[in-house]
């Protein structure tokens, strides 16, 4: 199992999934800096000042506190960003479903696998082993590059041991949720057999099931609960967790581990017991 | 007669039913230690259905697998890790270089010897392709490689599914040279399966010819060689005197006599008009002569009941 997973992480190290990946995140963390100095310039502020005739009563934003929630250095921002786009590591794992699990039935090489290794459970757990651990690395990418974008724009500082323990903790509580994603997108595949599929349907569940859980949680009175079975949200959820805030994230792991475990299970069963015999 | 010692691969009764189709039909195969063994049939005869089978591809529905002389779960999975395979193509990363491509199967498959990738490269002729990515290969370099992946751990048992394909005539005569080498020098025990009977006809031992499903026949080398000989049929006055001017005249070695005044002459088959002459010149009455014998194709269509029968 161990020589699977190295294999693995060394195409992974030889492939452009996992740099594709985080020049995204980069992309999506230098927009978002960018637009943060953008709003809390002096000259911005200026600008909307002079436009307030333009707004209604109700559209018009406090500008003294939008700009208290901006924040004030590199590690700030680190924290803020680790929040705010937690919900897209939902789809930022994709790729690396695809690199690892996926793209033995799109190449073929599932033929040289199958075909040495015989133990098909550790091969699939290997596997899942090995996204887990680029999905770590991810993680950990992540905080480095919100940390230097952010102290090239708005300086250094904020960094602290506290920090680190916070963006750990965010990391640990985002871990299982993220696990399941990766489950599920195993199963899809297992079940699939096309990385085209498997592209497709976890985009189309992960959008469904949150447009299913989101809104009778709003339209519904004392349906608010549900919003917890929403895995996305959940991500952001576990970063407020681990950054103390006052949320509940029980509900968030426990379903977690059970979509890990119902999906895991069956895309096992299928690996197990499927014939490659197609193309 | 070989011990089952000697065996490396024995299927027994091997069926593969899918849901309205029977691709494998009762087969039973054996192969010896260091044979090479001609897998031939029509496309979809059933030929890449039993080597997945024999891979672990796909599961059987009926029969048993011997592999190595184990042939339980344990066993055959041990037994798996001494093939070396392609089965349906080569299949590779599409962008990783061939040193990378065989380094991820190096590290995956636990070999410890790094210079195993330069060797089986160099054996197939592609120590030179760099950082050339496999989607950018040849054809004829991407089964090249398939077979360098195949021979990289020296495996005791090399499993070729229509390795020739896409290979040029040089790249054919390269790969011939390149299994000849593998099992005089390495011992390997080969089983490659074809469409055509010819482009084994140089390499294999032992043959076996699969048809919808079923071994219909096996037969070894010297068989094919004898069945398929071409000869001089001569139908004579007296064949006693005709074979004693074959001799004499001609100094004929290579002949048979046969009942009802017939001689098969396997030599001088362009040249029976000489025979006809001595024969004539020496009173015996040549009553019919003409060339006769099987091709390989026709031998292959007769063996699956063809046209060629």
């Amino acid at each position: 199992m161990l020589n699977i997973i190295q294999a693995d992480l060394f195409k992974v190290r030889k492939g452009k999934a996992f740099i594709g990946v985080m020049l995204g995140i980069f992309l999506t963390l230098v927009l978002v800096a960018v637009v943060f100095k953008v709003v809390s310039a002096p000259a911005f502020n200026d600008y909307i000042s002079g436009q307030e005739e333009y707004y209604s009563e109700s559209d018009r934003v406090d500008i003294n506190e939008a700009q208290q929630m901006l924040p004030a250095n590199g590690g700030e921002f680190l924290l803020m960003m680790f929040r705010e786009i937690a919900s897209g590591y939902a789809f930022f794992i994709l790729p690396f479903i695809i690199t690892v699990f996926g793209a033995d039935y799109s190449s073929g090489t599932y033929r040289n696998l199958l075909s040495y290794h015989s133990g098909r459970t550790g091969i699939f757990t290997a596997k899942l082993i090995t996204t887990t651990i680029i999905t770590i690395a991810m993680l950990i990418g992540t905080g480095i590059l919100a940390a230097i974008v952010g102290s090239v724009l708005f300086g250094f500082g904020g960094f602290s041991a506290a920090l680190i323990v916070q963006v750990l903790k965010a990391i640990i509580f985002m871990l299982p949720i993220l696990l399941a994603f990766i489950g599920l997108g195993y199963c899809i595949t297992a079940l699939t057999k096309k990385t085209s599929y498997t592209i497709a349907f976890y985009f189309v569940i992960l959008l469904v099931w949150s447009i299913v859980i989101q809104v009778p949680a709003m339209l519904i009175p004392g349906m608010s609960w549900l919003m917890a079975l929403d895995l996305m949200s959940s991500l952001k959820t576990a970063a407020q967790y681990a950054a103390g805030a006052d949320v509940s994230l029980a509900v968030p792991m426990v379903f977690s581990i059970i979509l890990l475990a119902a999906s895991g299970v069956t895309g096992l069963i299928k690996y197990k017991t499927t014939d490659f015999d197609f193309s | 007669m070989r011990t089952l010692k000697d065996i490396i691969l024995q299927c027994e009764g091997i069926t593969k039913q899918y849901t309205n189709t029977r691709a494998l039909d009762q087969v039973d195969m054996r192969i010896g230690r260091g044979e090479i063994y001609g897998f031939i049939g029509e496309n979809g005869a059933g030929k890449t259905t039993l080597l997945r089978v024999i891979t672990g591809l796909i599961s059987r529905t009926e029969g048993s697998i011997s592999l190595f002389g184990k042939s339980d779960d344990a066993g055959l999975a041990r037994g798996r890790k001494r093939i070396g395979c392609i089965v349906e193509g080569p299949a590779f990363y599409p962008y990783l270089s061939a040193a990378d491509n065989l380094e991820y199967y190096r590290i995956q498959r636990g070999y410890p010897d790094k210079n195993c990738i330069s060797q089986a490269l160099k054996m197939v002729n592609l120590e030179h392709t760099g950082k050339k990515k496999f989607q950018q290969f040849s054809l004829g370099m991407k089964q090249r490689l398939g077979v360098a992946l195949a021979i990289m751990g020296k495996p005791d048992f090399l499993i070729l599914d229509e390795p020739i394909n896409g290979l040029d005539p040089s790249g054919i005569v390269e790969f011939r040279q390149i299994l000849k080498t593998l099992s005089r020098e390495y011992g390997m025990t080969i089983l490659i399966s074809s469409h055509i009977l010819s482009e084994l006809e140089q390499v294999a031992d032992r043959y076996g010819i699969v048809h919808q499903g079923r071994l219909v026949k096996e037969f070894t080398q010297a068989q094919l060689e004898q069945d398929t000989r071409r000869y001089l049929a001569v139908k004579v006055s007296d064949a006693a005197d005709a074979a004693a001017i074959l001799e004499q005249k001609l100094g004929i070695k290579e002949y048979e006599v046969l009942p009802g005044n017939e001689l098969r002459v396997y030599t001088y088959l362009d040249k029976s008009a000489d025979i006809t002459f001595q024969l004539a010149s020496n009173q015996v009455k040549v009553i019919s002569i003409k060339e006769m014998g099987s091709t390989l194709e026709n031998y292959f269509m007769a063996a699956i009941g063809g046209k060629g029968n």
